[in-house]
């Protein structure tokens, strides 16, 4: 598992190898990053930037209208914005699963191009505090053409609420809300112009 | 409760002369053919007819006529926008009239004679100069005009209390829209609550510079006189190329108003809500509003936070925390299925391209449906919205309401109950 293992012929707009493979990549989201807080405050944080990782499974399924899907799960998210200071890493305590489905019916080597889907937990780090999201930040791609889907525009709908860590007692494994208030909400409109820095193990299909 | 035979005279009178004019309007959109056939669709032309009665039967269905207007949840939509025509421009009460109504205090102190500006149904509004130079308007309440109305809204009450016994419509709210539209009404007729609101407004909404509501003169108000600041150039709104940022302001300052202090201005039509040529805006008569508790109004903003994120499933928990139980038969299950598809439907197309009426339309239709009545509280705020929207749109179709919105759903939704 290194970077070179790829020969460098290697075509990531090839469906066959998506099942099974494991991508980090250096992303730089450019566009709108918001946070809003309680007291009317408003936070633009459009240096955002930072790595991704994300691992997708071995197993094609069928949706019931006949198109390969695969399940796919962020392993690492690590963003941060040096102009406001917001650290965003992904929450440990839950999973943060998606989904690539193929916009044509067929088998595996129809899986793109394809619709990918993320739920993603994430602890936000800002000005001392800790914050995480209950409902996911739900983030989509509409038909993308190569993966990992670079120069991709990932857009999440509407925004999501988070909740001070020391207003959960328990903590970030907490899943409900409870009587906590939330302490800020985030909405992204994000268009992620990302570059691979690495590949590890990427077996194709068929291979 | 039975009324004296020597009172109820007057009411059987009127009874009979409400039912006439009515019955006259039916008539007159039944046998509409020319309309029918011209593809205007019923709706429209029973609006039109029952705008027709309201003109002849006097203040209290000019009111109730125009609160109707507003109700698409109990009306369709084009019987709605008919109504909504009904706009009380009526004679002023002439000068003489209603300088006699003005507080010895005030008269004594104008340096110039009353101007009329406005007249409803209800009142007038004129234009005078106090001795300091102080230009202020006064609202002078039409005289008599509360007891004309309390004797129709107690007839109003008697038919829904009556409609409301006949198969079929066992269960329907008449009684308590009808309740609600009298107190709506009521308040009107009460000037020194709406200068409390009035105040209210403007005291909530002094961070937002362009907003403008009138001071009120207290001193000089009474239950039948309101005397605040007045605004000049109201006659322009809508007009000029300051008006997208006046839309923007003026949707900033509702939002706020509504979901972060849940203090609900219900009637912000463009007699009332008026985006400047200069970019600020101008809100008068609070004459019907809401504070909503704070449970209704984190429910509200929570329920425009799901649907923002497209999330059916939590939309219809709200509503079913906040719905009235009609008939027996509620159908929850039925109802999330319809809601779902309701919020798929919607934030499908882009934010922007979201449609409130039409949504609020279906909303209200799949609760009926199901069995359920909306809850008022939960009802104003969004026929609110509605009207708002509706004023807003005419002066300026580009702003992204929603998206204006959000900012403020979302810090309503910071904002802790107060309980
Ligand atoms: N403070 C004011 N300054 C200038 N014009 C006013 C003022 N208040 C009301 N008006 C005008 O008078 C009209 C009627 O007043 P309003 O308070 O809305 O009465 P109503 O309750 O009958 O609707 C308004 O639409 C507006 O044009
Ligand atoms: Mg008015």
């Amino acid at each position: 598992m290194s970077v070179d293992a790829r020969p460098a012929r290697f075509d990531r707009a090839d469906p066959l190898i998506i099942p099974g493979s494991t991508h980090h990549v250096g992303l730089a989201i450019r566009g709108e990053l918001k946070l809003f807080f309680a007291d009317g405050e408003t936070l633009d944080c459009d240096d955002v930037q930072g790595m991704s990782a994300v691992r997708s499974s071995d197993t094609v399924t069928t949706t019931p209208d006949g198109r390969p899907t695969v399940e796919v799960t962020r392993l690492m998210t690590h963003f941060h914005s040096n102009v406001t200071g917001l650290l965003i890493q992904q929450n440990p305590s839950r999973l943060n699963l998606g989904r690539l489905t193929g916009i044509a019916p067929g088998g595996p080597e129809r899986l793109l191009p394809a619709d990918v889907t993320f739920d993603q937990y994430l602890i936000l780090a800002l000005r001392g505090r800790l914050h995480i999201n209950i409902d996911p930040l739900v983030m989509e791609a509409k038909e993308i053409t190569v993966f990992p889907p670079i120069g991709t525009t990932f857009l999440s709908q509407g925004a999501t609420l988070f909740y001070d860590v020391a207003d959960l007692p328990g903590g970030i494994a907490q899943r409900e809300p409870g009587n906590a208030t939330p302490s800020l909400a985030l909405a992204s409109q994000s268009v992620c112009g990302s570059h691979l820095t690495h590949y590890i193990d990427m077996p194709s299909a068929d291979g | 409760m039975r009324a004296p035979p020597r009172d109820l005279l007057p009411l059987v009178v009127r009874a009979a002369r409400i039912g006439g004019i009515v019955g006259l309007a039916l008539l007159r959109a039944v046998t509409d053919v020319r309309g029918l056939l011209s593809g205007v669709p019923p709706a429209a032309i029973a609006g039109d007819r029952l705008a027709w009665a309201c003109e002849r039967l006097g203040p209290a269905f000019v009111k109730i006529g125009q609160l109707l207007s507003t109700r698409v949840d109990v009306i369709p939509p084009a019987a709605c926008r008919a109504l909504a025509r009904l706009r009380d421009r009526l004679t002023p009460l002439p000068v003489a009239e209603a300088a006699p109504a003005l507080p010895a205090g005030l008269a004594g102190r104008l340096a110039e004679p009353l101007t009329p500006v406005a007249a409803g149904a209800v009142a007038c509004v004129y234009r005078a100069r106090l001795e300091d130079g102080r230009r202020i308007a006064v609202k002078v309440r039409r005289p008599g005009v509360d007891r004309v109305i309390a004797r129709d809204l107690a007839l109003f009450g008697l038919g829904a209390r009556l409609l409301q016994r006949l198969p079929g419509l066992r269960g329907a709210p008449f009684a308590a829209v009808v309740d609600q539209l009298g107190d709506a009404l009521t308040g009107q007729l009460d000037f020194l609550a709406e200068a409390a609101a009035l105040r209210r407004l403007r005291a909530d909404l002094r961070h937002h510079r362009a907003v403008r509501v009138p001071e009120v003169l207290t001193e000089f108000c009474r239950r039948d006189v309101l005397v605040m600041e007045y605004m000049p150039g109201l006659d322009r709104s809508g007009r000029g190329p300051g008006r997208r940022v006046a839309v923007v302001n003026a949707l900033r300052a509702i939002y706020h108003m509504l979901f972060i202090d849940g203090f609900v201005h219900c009637d912000l039509h463009p007699g009332n809500l008026h985006p400047m040529p200069d970019g600020s805006v101008v809100i008068v008569d609070a004459g019907f509003h809401r504070q909503l508790a704070d449970s209704d109004r984190l429910a509200f903003a929570a329920f425009f936070y799901r649907m923002s994120r497209g999330e059916g499933a939590e939309c219809a928990s709200i509503v079913l925390s906040t719905v009235l139980g009609g008939a027996a038969g509620h159908d929850a299950s039925g109802f999330r299925a319809d809601m779902e598809e309701l919020v798929r439907s919607s934030t499908g197309a882009r934010i922007a391209e979201f449609d409130l009426v039409g949504f609020a339309v279906r909303l209200f239709a799949i609760q009926r449906r199901h069995g359920y009545y909306a809850d008022p509280h939960f009802v104003f705020p969004l026929l609110s919205l509605i009207v708002m929207e509706g004023t807003l749109r005419e002066a300026c179709p580009e702003v992204d309401f929603q998206m204006e919105a959000l900012p403020f759903v979302l810090r309503g939704l910071m904002r802790p109950g107060g309980a």
